[in-house]
């Protein structure tokens, strides 16, 4: 599956929590610098 | 506690993205107080996040599967175990999704996605550095 535009988009939109549960939108890891998005499998 | 290993090897080299103009983040699922925790465990100190509705997994089509988590190879072995009544401990759904790396530059550009294929298959650090390597924007000097 590649990823293009639209998935990435998509990618974006979605919500992640920190530590506080404060909510982020994806898209912003990447606007000012190169985001590496580890997504590891559980925190276990 | 392969996850907890994998991040305690990026946050030995959280500094060698930083370097390179990237900014690692590690994202996870499950309930938000697991986070504090895990920092604690992988002394991983850079940007920590989780995705408790595993809409990025879903979106990146990261594998969520009994196969994928025991790897095709101890798949019989796995499936024998369970039969004979041995289920790993904690094991619940969220457990059985599998990870993946997705590196994108601040054009959108995709520069590097890797897809766990089963427990253990993590990206490895030195693609994702070299990915950081290739310049998006003629700004950066070569290193």
């Amino acid at each position: 599956m590649e990823i293009n535009n639209s998935v990435l988009q998509e990618l974006g939109e979605q919500v992640v929590l920190d530590e506080e549960g404060n909510s982020r939108k994806v898209s912003l890891f990447w606007q000012m610098e190169r985001a590496v998005l580890v997504f590891v499998r559980h925190f276990g | 506690m392969l996850c907890r290993q994998q991040v305690a090897e990026l946050a030995k080299q959280d500094d060698a993205f930083t370097q390179r103009n990237a900014r690692l983040v590690v994202i996870g699922n499950g309930a938000p107080d697991v986070l504090k925790p895990f920092r604690k465990a992988t002394g991983y100190s850079g940007l920590l996040y989780t995705d408790p509705t595993l809409g990025v997994y879903k979106t990146l089509s990261l594998k969520k599967s009994v196969g994928s988590l025991f790897g095709m190879q101890s798949f019989k072995q796995g499936v024998r175990s369970l039969k004979e009544g041995f289920v790993p401990g904690g094991i619940q759904g969220n457990a059985l999704q599998q990870g993946g790396a997705l590196i994108v530059g601040t054009d959108d550009t995709v520069h590097y996605f890797h897809r766990n294929r089963e427990a253990g298959d993590h990206p490895p650090i030195e693609d994702m550095l070299a990915a950081c390597e290739t310049s998006d924007i003629l700004l950066s000097s070569p290193v």
